[in-house]
């Protein structure tokens, strides 16, 4: 699978935990806050849950001001690129 | 001109009790809700599985126990008074809480956290459901009452101090609805320990029997009690059904010491005085610290000023509520008014200093106009809260 798409999913998955929701039922460009009323403590939580799940510091990241999952997705290869990097170069790289 | 301040609606989510014909039916019943809570400490708890989903669950992980207490009690309150939201006008409406503890449940499971995995595992929702006033908040934001609203931390008395100081704000103007009462949550670890070394001066009873010559321990409760208020103008206009008028309220404080209840009983006398105003109460609810000296005060207070009243008692059912207490006394009182019947008495051998009031052992029929409630709070504090039976009713 694309490491994008596998990354986005567990970005959704982890909303749609938070959520008490169905991972499906949730659009990568849905708007987080207009859509499914989160507040900005909420992705905080948010942001923890991700950090478990992707086993990495997410430090840096403005949650708050994210709108979106996908903005997620690309705030957190923004501070991570290796994690779109084949293996052998994510190795290099970490 | 002064507004009078009526009640038109009660909610209730006590151990075991989630509507009013429950909590009224703990009163006839020999069975009481309290347990061991831990091997110094006796009291009751309510079953988090008995709220079942009455707040969606992504509300209520981000709350400790005595919010979600509230929130509910707070629902039941307004649709017992059959309030129609939308007619509101929510400036002018306002929520008053009575709470003594804060969210320890939330606090302990997050100090937890830190010390096992660190500060990021905290939940961020700590700083936003520990403190007092976060039912006041969280009712507030569910609904949009934007008027004056407080939370009031008196110890046992807060309860107390929240009705009447909505009802101040309703008597003077400044609102048209509010909703008052209190909330607890005990079951916790830091409670319990706080609260075993104060229960622990008769260790050998089984029971809480406050007022009473019997061995006594004391018990302690939880959960959250709830009242609507409303201007009586507006509550008869809308044709809404008033439980009672809360006709007078009066502090007296003697300091004493921080971790003591008052030991001069002039103090309380004074309270109680200055609530009746020159009326004379059908029955008196005392706090019932369950602490024999602070027990003995309020007695005397009592046979002095209400010496030919009955006295009813149904927090031995399930121990002392703390912020909630008063509240409860008042659903009680209001439940009474309304059934025009009076409740049990509930100790079996009260204090010689009480011979001269009336016990019951069963429910009785009475003509009953007024209820005096009493609260008392650590370092001296005595309240009293006048209630006269409802005059409009739809």
């Amino acid at each position: 699978m694309n490491k994008r798409v596998e990354l986005l999913n567990k970005v959704l998955h982890c909303v749609a935990c938070y959520l008490d929701r169905e991972t499906q039922s949730l659009h990568r460009l849905s708007a987080l806050e207009d859509d499914y009323g989160l507040d900005s403590t909420e992705m905080v939580c948010i942001a923890v849950d991700l950090e478990k799940a992707l086993g990495l510091s997410l430090k840096g990241i403005a949650f708050g001001s994210l709108k979106t999952p996908d903005n997620i997705v690309e705030a957190i290869i923004r501070l991570h690129p290796q994690l779109l990097a084949e293996p052998q170069r994510a190795a290099a790289l970490a | 001109m002064k507004q009078q301040a009526v009640i038109t609606g009660i909610g209730v989510v006590l151990p075991g009790v989630m509507s009013l014909e429950a909590l009224w039916q703990t009163q006839l019943q020999a069975a009481t809700a309290i347990r061991p809570l831990s091997s110094r400490l006796h009291g009751s708890r309510i079953d988090e599985a008995d709220l079942g989903e009455l707040l969606p669950s992504r509300l209520a992980k981000k709350l400790d126990a005595f919010t979600r207490y509230a929130l509910i009690a707070s629902e039941f309150a307004l649709n017992d008074a059959r309030v129609e939201l939308d007619t509101l006008d929510k400036t002018r409406s306002g929520v008053f809480v009575g709470n003594a503890f804060g969210g320890w449940r939330f606090t302990e499971n997050e100090l937890r956290h830190l010390h096992n995995d660190g500060p990021r595992a905290v939940s961020p929702f700590q700083a936003t459901s520990w403190f007092p006033a976060a039912p006041q908040g969280q009712i507030t934001i569910h609904y949009g009452f934007k008027g004056h609203s407080k939370t009031l931390m008196a110890d046992r008395a807060s309860g107390l101090h929240s009705v009447a100081a909505a009802a101040q704000q309703i008597e003077k103007g400044g609102l048209d609805l509010a909703i008052a009462g209190g909330c607890e949550s005990t079951n916790t670890d830091f409670v319990r320990t706080a609260l075993e070394n104060f229960g622990s001066d008769d260790g050998d009873a089984a029971l809480y029997a406050p007022l009473s010559t019997s061995a006594s321990r004391f018990a302690v409760s939880e959960g959250a009690v709830f009242l609507v208020l409303e201007n009586a103008t507006r509550a008869q206009q809308r044709g809404a059904y008033v439980y009672a008028n809360v006709d007078g309220f009066a502090i007296a404080t003697k300091p004493c010491a921080a971790d003591r209840y008052q030991h001069d009983s002039a103090t309380m006398m004074r309270a109680m005085s200055k609530a009746l105003n020159g009326a004379y109460p059908d029955v008196v609810m005392p706090d019932a610290c369950g602490v024999a000296d602070a027990d003995a005060v309020e007695a005397l207070a009592i046979a002095e000023i209400a010496g030919r009243a009955a006295i009813a008692l149904p927090k031995v059912k399930f121990g002392h509520g703390y912020g909630m207490e008063g509240a409860l006394d008042i659903a009680y009182a209001c439940l009474m008014l309304q059934k025009q019947q009076r409740l049990p008495t509930q100790i079996d051998t009260p204090l010689a200093s009480l011979k001269t009031l009336r016990h019951s052992k069963t429910v009785n029929a009475a003509e009953l106009d007024r209820i005096l409630i009493n609260g008392c709070a650590s370092g001296g504090s005595c309240s009293s809260l006048l209630l006269s039976k409802g005059k409009t009713k739809s």
